[in-house]
């Protein structure tokens, strides 16, 4: 199964066959709730992506060591200690982003993504390979997310804002200075709407390919 | 070795280690976070005690005070009071004030009054959870315009749907309330408090306003 993929196959499946977002539907949490900019998306992302590589890669090293009954407590530990510093890190770096995350990034803690990649993959995998998963997860998971967050933007206030941090940022308004906005789409419904026509792209895409 | 031994012994170190691990990084960013911290509450009493006549909401002024307020600061009831300095005068304050019964919760914000005259110098709201798109429009500086440079007798400090001056934003008439709830606690300050902001001694570090 997973063992005969190829390198690129391996990060590949993460962005597209088993993209955490769009076909697994794990960690839908924070992936409805701070996708209301296209920026809070990436930084979701790439927070997530950092925890999930780093756990991988430790969990598959330990791997050995790991008694079976206390493996699920162990991967707990070493994923609460890689969010924890993410959120240290956050809060000393990038200031702005770790107000407009809040709770969110502690809470990655309980991302079925991170314990599920833990669990049925870095358990069970070589440290490469269990490394380059996290990679493919971590790029489909961010890109989900961002393609999420900028379709939500857009539409719901004409915006698209790729950076942000001070008096610097990269905003484009895509829709032009005077679009009004649409409410529903920045709002929690406005994610379930967005994710719904993802993913029914998503099949649509898949079933053409197949054909 | 049993298996339970090893069970107790590895889950203790890696535990362990972990502890170790983040009291290091724990370390090293913890005095940034705090310099963050207190840049953003500088930038934002700056905001609201700009250095202009009759300021405008929506533009960017450079600080009437050249202290640091941030460590000079009184408490009054619950409220956390920034005495913002030019030489020694206090040109203008910046009270903490908790918007009660806003749509969710309440709101706290940061509302600068000037010392001389009582004009409300600025708005800025620091943590609230109202609706996007709709309570939150009391932090756009198009609706605080309304309001900031006005005296406290100039207007009618209440919402038009009440019988004052200030325009409610439509679809968030509670929100608007309650942000003139903690104009009103900050302009009550103002008035009646006047002594013990000009001599009561300034909190020590680390030291919160918890309504005593």
């Amino acid at each position: 199964m997973a063992s005969k993929e190829t390198t690129v196959g391996e990060i590949l499946k993460g962005m597209w066959r088993d993209n955490p977002v769009l076909s697994l539907l794990l960690g839908l949490c924070p992936t409805l709730a701070v996708t209301n900019s296209a920026y809070n998306g990436i930084g979701m992302g790439v927070a997530t992506g950092f925890v999930l590589i780093c756990s991988n890669i430790l969990i598959s090293i330990l791997k050995p060591i790991i008694p079976k009954s206390v493996r699920i407590p162990v991967y707990i530990v070493v994923i609460a200690t890689f969010v924890t510093i993410v959120d240290m890190s956050l809060k000393a770096f990038m200031f702005e982003l770790s107000q407009s995350l809040g709770l969110f990034v502690p809470l990655i803690v309980v991302n079925c993504v991170i314990m599920g990649r833990a669990e049925a993959f870095a358990s069970r995998n070589t440290v490469f390979r269990s490394f380059l998963d996290a990679i493919g997860m971590t790029l489909g998971f961010t890109l989900a997310l961002f393609v999420l967050g900028a379709i939500r933007e857009i539409i719901g206030s004409g915006t698209l804002t790729l950076f942000q941090m001070g008096e610097t940022e990269i905003k484009f308004f895509v829709l032009g200075k005077n679009y009004p906005g649409i409410l529903v789409m920045i709002l929690p419904p406005g994610a379930f709407l967005a994710l719904g026509f993802m993913l029914a792209a998503k099949n649509a895409i898949q079933r053409r390919l197949e054909r | 070795m049993p298996e339970s031994v090893k069970m107790i012994l590895v889950l203790t170190l890696i535990a362990g280690a972990a502890g170790l691990g983040l009291s290091a990084v724990n370390d090293y960013t913890k005095p940034l976070a705090e310099a963050n911290n207190r840049n953003y509450t500088l930038t934002s009493i700056n905001t609201v005690i700009p250095e202009a006549d009759i300021p405008d909401a929506c533009k960017k002024y450079a600080a009437a005070f050249d202290n640091a307020p941030d460590r000079d600061a009184i408490c009054v009831g619950a409220s956390t009071v920034y005495r913002g300095r030019k030489g020694n005068n206090i040109v203008g304050i910046a009270v903490e004030a908790i918007g009660e019964e806003a749509y969710s919760g309440t709101i706290t914000v940061l509302v600068g009054i000037r010392m001389s005259d009582g004009q409300l110098s600025g708005l800025k709201v620091l943590k609230h959870a109202e609706t996007p798109g709709l309570g939150s429009v009391m932090t756009k500086c198009e609706f605080q315009q309304q309001m900031v440079g006005k005296g406290p007798t100039d207007i009618n400090w209440t919402v038009v749907k009440d019988g004052g001056d200030v325009n409610q934003i439509s679809g968030a008439t509670i929100t608007s309330r309650s942000l003139l709830n903690a104009i009103h606690k900050a302009q009550e300050i103002w008035k009646n408090n006047r002594d013990d902001i000009l001599n009561q001694k300034p909190l020590a570090q680390g030291e919160v306003c918890n309504g005593k």
